[in-house]
């Protein structure tokens, strides 16, 4: 079980697969041919690595970390955790397990609920851990807040009060208030303007070098991708086109694919 | 890509049309086996004993050939029926169609002239006409009748009209109808141009007409090229919610002009009032008027469908739907192919009374069977569904009490103060009309008699008629408890339908909404014998049907957000996530169809004591809660506003109105949540 690297992987996934089965048509909806969302995927994350997932939109990168996380089973295939295997675990187990990932997602509004305070908001997954006092829980709390950049003043306010890219700063000191293992990204920085992104990315890598956690980043943007992340991944149809290091996917591509997208993304940095 | 062939698109049209006629066969076929089943409890006739099977048969294809058999007295029933539902068809659906093309003109004008005056002037008379009892409406017209003379009442046509010319007996109609359908048509016609001013407006904010308008077309091109057809469907759905409403009112309406159709002929056979009193007649007569109903609702229905296939019926899970698949159709396709079999068989005709013949074990059984494959469904979604409360006992105990922080309330007192002095006001007002009520000493018995209560206490008759409203104001206890019952029972099952994805409590929620309140209030009111308990459940279950289906579409668009989908990860029980996520998340919305449900209730509770006095307080009761609430003290005055006392009419129907309008203002003021 080593990466690319030769380290020990963290998470490793093994010829995963996802397929939707086909679906009949029915008064008021089309029929629909079954589809594999996600094709004999194979990858690994080491400990403390940021791994980025890209590829056009409807390419499965999404529904590969849905899986990777167990929230969706996998048709055929394995995902070890420290060494685990899920897809054998029971949902007791599970739960206990999936502890040390958190997610942050594509849409910050929907990702808080919007009648909680921010603070009730990011204490509650140590509520949900039993974590220390209800006081203690407080001040961890405000401490994630703190590294995300949102002051103690602010934890009362609800989310609408936030804009887009403070909303995700909250929802990433919510997933980081556990000290997790490993942060799956889906789209995190997507529906976020430039420079908001940018700040929200620096801010990702700072606290990846200050906690150690590894990460899995989705995009679809490969300029996002390359700027972030240690190794890349590319996908296209379900299928990994190609897997290795950053540097290596930009300088020397092996894949058609990744070399459009290459192209596709220097065209639009061009244009900017 | 291949472009799919244009009849492809007819096809799915087709389909879908054809899906909702199946549905609303099977809906009618439901409908008479309930009612059946209470007319042979109403009746208690002779249990069939021998060949049940042969019986239902027989029954049933009768039935389907229009035979409901004769009365105790051996004349036809449909001698009755026929002459009243031609009637009623003629009162009810020329409104209608009146209605429908005028709130389509008034919808799409206050529309394209974008007038804000006109706009908020539509709306608010919208709720006007929804909150004044349309009776009352209906007993003003009556009074102006009789005292101008100008219009005849209590008829179709003038004696010998059949001998006029054809001209002249159309006319004659027209005399005679015009003022019931005026009656009937103000709420239909308000209340939708409000609804299509409102949904052209919510489309119209889209970026394609945004687009069409930059490109400099008219608004009413687009308005009719392309807004009506993407909501036309919405409106008739929309319609169609509507109709169980409208039969109500046509009920309504035919009592206070003593118009000889359907409702009058039912009601009347069930407050003694019909010349010849028949419990087989007004069977019959509940029977047509759900018919009734439920054509009409299949029909929109059908149209929507048709209109816009792809937006009905796509549940999206990709799970087999036993139900909706397999059994729904089957009851459907027999209900339409039933009549030409029944016609084909040469049946004896029924001799005895028409709800006497009912097989009751096998419409028990019916009913338990479509109630089994129900639980079916319920357990392979609950199989697939998590658990409820999951976890260890101490889990389950740790269940999360929100407790709002002093300094966000600080700040929602600061941004939302208005709002919430308007709630406080509103619910003051109430509370006031209320308590009026208490302020004045418990009635004595005779007050139940206006002509006694101004014998007993000397005091001239407005006078106590007002006294008497004041203290009938006691009355909506009961709708505001049957509310409270709905408001529970309702967001308990649609939160958990609505979470877990279950489908189970729609079927019921349907039936309940697809009949005409005003039948199952009859129907229960027979069935229970006149019970306060009856009426009770019954408002309960109409109310609780409504509360249902608004809370589970809330928490079903709620529990798919990401917020959810995070606890989930976290391991959160169901039950956590439902207290600390969902239900905190869906109660302004409670709050406001708990209040709407209140004020629907009201009404209906009214509209049942105006039709008549269809239940009795138990004698202990009536020390705390009068025996006439202001629907059946409107009842009264009829004769009293034809001797040209209107007083004793405005008073119940001003007090009633205030009650309906303080509510549905309540309703508005609650639904925006405090946000800092």
């Amino acid at each position: 079980m080593q990466t690319d690297n030769g380290y020990t992987a963290l998470l490793r996934a093994d010829h995963l697969t996802v397929r939707y089965p086909a679906r009949k048509a029915r008064p008021g909806r089309p029929s629909r041919p079954s589809v594999d969302a996600v094709r004999d995927v194979s990858l690994a994350v080491d400990a403390g690595e940021i791994l980025g997932v890209v590829g056009e939109s409807g390419s499965g990168k999404s529904s590969l970390l849905r899986c990777l996380m167990l929230l969706e089973r996998p048709t055929a295939g394995s995902i070890r955790y420290h060494g685990q295997e899920l897809t054998e675990l029971t949902p007791v187990e599970l739960s206990e397990t999936r502890q040390g990932m958190q997610i942050v997602f594509q849409n910050p509004s929907a990702s808080l609920n919007p009648d909680m305070s921010v603070l009730q908001i990011v204490s509650e997954p140590l509520q949900q851990l039993r974590v220390g006092s209800p006081r203690e829980r407080s001040g961890l709390a405000l401490e994630a807040l703190e590294k995300v950049g949102i002051s103690a003043s602010e934890a009362h306010d609800r989310p609408g009060h936030f804009s887009g890219g403070q909303k995700q700063r909250i929802a990433i000191a919510r997933a980081i208030v556990v000290k997790p293992d490993i942060l799956f990204a889906d789209e995190a920085v997507s529906a976020l303007d430039v420079t908001v992104a940018a700040r929200v990315m620096d801010l990702l890598r700072a606290l990846r070098d200050r906690m150690g956690f590894s990460m899995v980043f989705v995009a679809h943007d490969l300029a996002v991708v390359a700027a972030l992340c240690d190794r890349i991944a590319v996908m296209k149809d379900g299928g990994l086109q190609e897997t290795g290091k950053t540097a290596d996917i930009l300088c020397r591509p092996q894949a058609e694919y990744t070399r459009r997208l290459l192209e596709a993304a220097r065209h639009t940095e061009l244009r900017r | 890509m291949n472009k799919p062939h244009p009849s492809a698109a007819t096809l799915r049209r087709i389909r879908a049309g054809f899906h909702f006629l199946l549905s609303g066969s099977s809906r009618l076929l439901i409908f008479l086996s309930v009612t059946f089943l209470v007319g042979e409890i109403v009746l208690r006739t002779e249990p069939l004993r021998y060949h049940v099977l042969y019986e239902y048969l027989l029954y049933l294809g009768r039935l389907l050939r229009f035979d409901l058999g004769a009365n105790r007295d051996g004349v036809q029933i449909l001698f009755y029926l026929q002459p009243a539902l031609r009637n009623s068809l003629r009162l009810f659906l020329v409104p209608m169609v009146v209605s429908l093309g005028l709130a389509y003109y008034i919808g799409s004008r206050t529309y394209i002239r974008r007038s804000g005056v006109i706009a908020g002037a539509v709306r608010r008379v919208a709720n006007f006409a929804s909150a004044v009892p349309v009776y009352w409406l209906a007993l003003l017209f009556f009074v102006v009748a009789v005292e101008t003379g100008w219009f005849p009442v209590g008829n179709v046509s003038a004696p010998g009209a059949d001998r006029l010319p054809r001209v002249a007996r159309s006319l004659n109609y027209l005399h005679h109808l015009a003022l019931p359908w005026a009656s009937l048509m103000l709420y239909p016609v308000m209340v939708l141009s409000d609804r299509i001013q409102t949904r052209l407006r919510s489309v119209s904010s889209q970026n394609f007409v945004k687009a069409l308008e930059s490109r400099g077309y008219r608004r009413s091109t687009i308005v009719h090229r392309h807004l009506y057809p993407v909501v036309l469907s919405d409106l008739l759905h929309g319609f169609a919610a509507l109709v169980p409403m409208l039969i109500t009112y046509l009920v309504l309406v035919e009592r206070v002009f003593n118009y000889p159709g359907l409702g009058l002929m039912t009601i009347g056979q069930f407050q003694g009032i019909a010349p010849v009193p028949d419990t087989s007649v007004s069977q019959a007569g509940l029977t047509y008027l759900g018919i009734l109903a439920i054509l009409l609702q299949t029909l929109a229905r059908g149209l929507a469908a048709m209109i816009l296939p792809q937006t009905t019926h796509d549940t999206g899970d990709g799970r087999t739907k036993v139900w909706r698949r397999i059994v729904l159709p089957a009851i459907g396709v027999s209900a339409l192919l039933a009549p030409a079999l029944a016609a084909a068989i040469p049946w004896p005709t029924m001799q005895a009374q028409g709800a006497g013949m009912i097989p009751v074990r096998l419409l028990l059984l019916l009913l338990s069977g479509t109630t089994f494959v129900s639980a079916l469904q319920r357990v392979r979604a609950a199989s697939s569904a998590p658990r409820l409360f999951r976890g260890s006992p101490q889990q389950r105990n740790r269940l999360w009490i929100p407790v709002p922080d002093p300094a966000w309330i600080g700040r929602v007192i600061r941004t939302h103060g208005r709002q919430i002095l308007g709630i406080a006001l509103l619910v003051a007002a109430f509370a006031l009309l209320l308590g009026a009520g208490f302020m004045i000493e418990t009635p004595p018995r005779s007050f139940a008699n206006p002509i006694m209560a101004e014998r007993a206490t000397g005091i001239p008759w407005p006078v106590a008629y007002t006294q008497r409203a004041i203290v009938a104001s006691r009355f909506m206890l009961i709708p505001l408890a049957a509310a409270l019952a709905a408001v529970v029972a309702g967001t308990l099952a649609g939160s958990i339908a609505g979470y877990h994805g279950l489908q189970s409590a729609d079927g019921i929620a349907d039936i309940i909404e697809t009949f005409p309140s005003v039948t199952v209030l009859v129907m229960m009111s027979a069935a229970t014998d006149r019970s306060i308990m009856g009426l009770l459940v019954t408002l309960a279950l109409i109310g609780g049907a409504r509360m249902y289906r608004r809370i589970r579409f809330e928490v079903e668009q709620i529990r798919e957000r990401d917020y959810i989908r995070y606890s989930t990860l976290l391991g959160s029980p169901a039950a956590t996530v439902m207290f600390r996520h969902v239900l905190r998340n869906t109660a302004p919305l409670i709050a406001q169809a708990g209040v709407l449900v209140a004020v629907d209730l009201l009404i209906l509770e009214a509209n049942m004591s105006f039709l008549g006095n269809f239940y009795s307080l138990p004698f202990e009761w009536e020390s705390f809660i009068p025996v006439r609430g202001w629907g059946l003290m409107l009842n009264e005055t009829r004769s009293l506003m034809i001797r040209g006392d209107m007083a004793p009419a405005l008073i119940p129907a001003a007090f009633l109105s205030v009650a309906v309008i303080i509510g549905r203002a309540l309703a508005g003021a609650v639904r925006g949540r405090p946000q800092s």
